[in-house]
C-alpha cells in the first residue's frame, strides 16, 4: 500500500524533505537544550551544502523514495527524514538553490541545495526543536511499495528502467 | 589478479573505474590520499621507504611488511570508493568490498563514512559493508562487543561507527538471518548507549526472520531495568510493527 503523506506522516503539504541517516539523531541522550541543538545541528545539517527535496504532493514524494535509494544498498531501506516548510527556511535566511539530482526524470527537478553556516544550522535546528518538529520514517515495507510503483512506471530510478518512464511518456504526448 | 602492495598493483585492467587515482598513483612515486591522511613514498623498485604518517590509527597491529602493503592498498581503495558520488557508490559496492579484507579495513570504512564531509557516507558504508564476507562481519562485530564490554566509554566515543555496522549487517548479504539474530543477540551486554539501542531495534526489527523471536529479544527494552523512556517507546514501536 502506498503512503499517504498527511494521513501516514500527518504532513500537510507543501514542504521539503530532509533525508537523514537515522532518527534517533534527532533525539540524542543526556543533553541540554542547547547541547542539543548543537548537536542536532551537526549531525543533521552536517555539510555546509546541504540537500532538500521540495514534496508538493504524495506523488512527488514517491519519486523522490526511488531517487533517495538509488543511491542506497540494499535499495528497500527505512528512510528517515525531517520536514521543513518555507517558513522554517525563511526564518533562518536560508537560501536554497534549485539543482538537478537522481534519475527520476518527474522528481529531478524538485530538488534542491541549501548553503548552510553552523550559526543558520543551530538557528534552525533550534526552531524545529522548540516546536516540537519530530522525524519521520518511510518504513522499509513502505519503501518497497513505493518502489514497486515507480517501477511500475518504469521510473529511471529503479533498476528496470530500459523503456520510456511514465515522464517521458507524458512528454512525447504533449 | 591484485598483488599485496599497493606500488605494484596490476591497474591496467581497472583504467575504466580507477582513471583519476591511476594518475595520482603514477605521477611521482608519492601516493597522497584524498585528505592527506596517510602519505607514502616509494623508491624507483616501487618499494616503500616511509611508513605512513597516519598516527590515529596506532591501535593496528602492523604484522610487518606484507601485512603493511596490503592494509595501505586497502585504504588507499576505500578512500577512492567514498570519493565517488552516492549513487555511483552503490553501483561500485560490489566491486569495492573485495578491498575490505580484515576487520582493520572495516574501522576505515567507517571513519571514512563518518567525515563530515563524505556525502551520504552513512549510506556508502552501509552499502559496501553490506557486500563484505561474513568472516569479517563477525570479526568487527565481536571486536565492537569486546570494546562495550572492556571500555564501554571508548565504544561510546565510536558510536556513530556502531550505528553504520549494526545496520550494514542487518542488510549483509552474505549472513544468514540466523546468524545476524544471533549476532544482535550477544550485543545485549551492559553500557549501552541509547544510539547503539536504536540501532540493534532497527537492526533486529528488519530482519527476515521469526517475529515471535525477535519480539523477545526487543522486549528486553521494555524491562523495568531500561530507564531510557526513549528507548521504551522506540523498542514498543519496533514490537508494534511486527505484530
Amino acid at each position: 500500500m502506498l503512503p499517504n503523506l498527511l494521513d501516514d506522516f500527518g504532513i500537510s503539504l507543501p514542504v521539503y524533505l530532509r533525508k537523514i541517516d537515522k532518527k534517533s539523531h534527532w533525539n540524542p541522550e543526556n543533553l541540554t537544550e542547547e547541547e542539543r541543538v548543537e548537536k542536532v545541528a551537526n549531525r543533521v545539517f552536517n555539510n555546509n551544502i546541504c540537500s532538500l527535496w521540495y514534496i508538493g504532493t504524495n506523488e512527488d514524494f514517491y519519486g523522490v523514495v526511488a531517487a533517495i535509494s538509488a543511491s542506497r544498498n540494499p535499495r528497500q531501506q527505512d528512510i528517515d527524514f525531517v520536514y521543513l516548510t518555507e517558513n522554517d527556511l525563511d526564518s533562518c535566511q536560508i537560501v536554497k538553490q534549485q539543482t538537478r539530482e537522481g534519475k527520476c526524470l518527474f522528481v529531478e527537478k524538485l530538488h534542491y541545495n541549501i548553503q548552510v553556516d553552523r550559526q543558520q544550522a543551530r538557528n534552525l535546528c533550534r526552531r524545529l526543536i522548540s516546536i516540537n518538529r519530530e522525524p519521520q520514517r518511510c518504513k522499509k515495507k513502505f519503501t518497497q511499495d513505493i518502489l514497486e510503483y515507480q517501477e511500475q512506471q518504469g521510473c529511471k530510478a529503479t533498476d528496470n528502467n530500459q523503456g520510456q518512464c511514465h515522464c517521458e511518456l507524458l512528454i512525447s504526448k504533449t | 589478479m591484485m598483488s599485496n602492495s599497493l606500488c605494484s598493483l596490476d591497474i591496467s585492467t581497472q583504467k575504466d573505474i580507477f582513471s583519476e587515482p591511476i594518475k595520482n598513483l603514477q605521477a611521482s612515486g608519492v601516493i597522497v590520499s584524498r585528505k592527506r591522511r596517510y602519505q607514502l613514498k616509494a623508491d624507483k623498485n616501487k618499494k616503500f621507504i616511509q611508513k605512513p604518517s597516519i598516527t590515529e590509527y596506532s591501535g593496528l597491529n602492523y604484522l610487518g611488511k606484507e601485512y603493511y602493503f596490503a592494509w595501505a592498498e586497502n585504504f588507499f581503495f576505500i578512500e577512492q570508493y567514498f570519493a565517488y558520488s552516492p549513487e555511483e557508490r552503490v553501483k561500485n559496492s560490489g566491486f569495492f568490498d573485495r578491498y575490505v579484507k580484515t576487520s582493520d579495513d572495516v574501522l576505515f570504512v567507517l571513519k571514512c563514512a563518518t567525515y563530515r564531509d563524505t556525502r551520504e557516507g552513512f549510506d556508502g558504508g552501509v552499502a559496501i559493508l553490506a557486500e563484505c564476507s561474513e568472516e569479517i562481519l563477525i570479526e568487527m562485530f565481536h571486536r565492537l562487543r569486546q570494546l562495550f564490554i572492556h571500555s564501554p566509554e571508548k565504544a561510546k566515543i565510536y558510536e556513530n561507527y556502531w550505528e553504520i555496522l549494526i545496520l550494514a549487517i542487518a542488510c549483509a548479504k552474505r549472513l544468514s538471518e540466523m546468524q545476524k539474530f544471533q549476532l544482535f543477540q550477544s550485543l545485549f551486554v551492559n553500557n549501552l548507549g541509547r544510539a547503539v539501542k536504536t540501532s540493534l531495534i532497527d537492526g533486529l526489527r528488519l530482519l527476515d526472520f521469526d517475529p515471535e523471536l525477535i519480539k523477545i529479544c526487543l522486549e528486553r527494552f521494555l524491562s523495568p531495568r531500561e530507564q531510557d523512556d526513549y528507548i521504551r517507546a522506540y523498542a514498543q514501536e519496533a514490537i508494534d510493527d511486527l505484530s
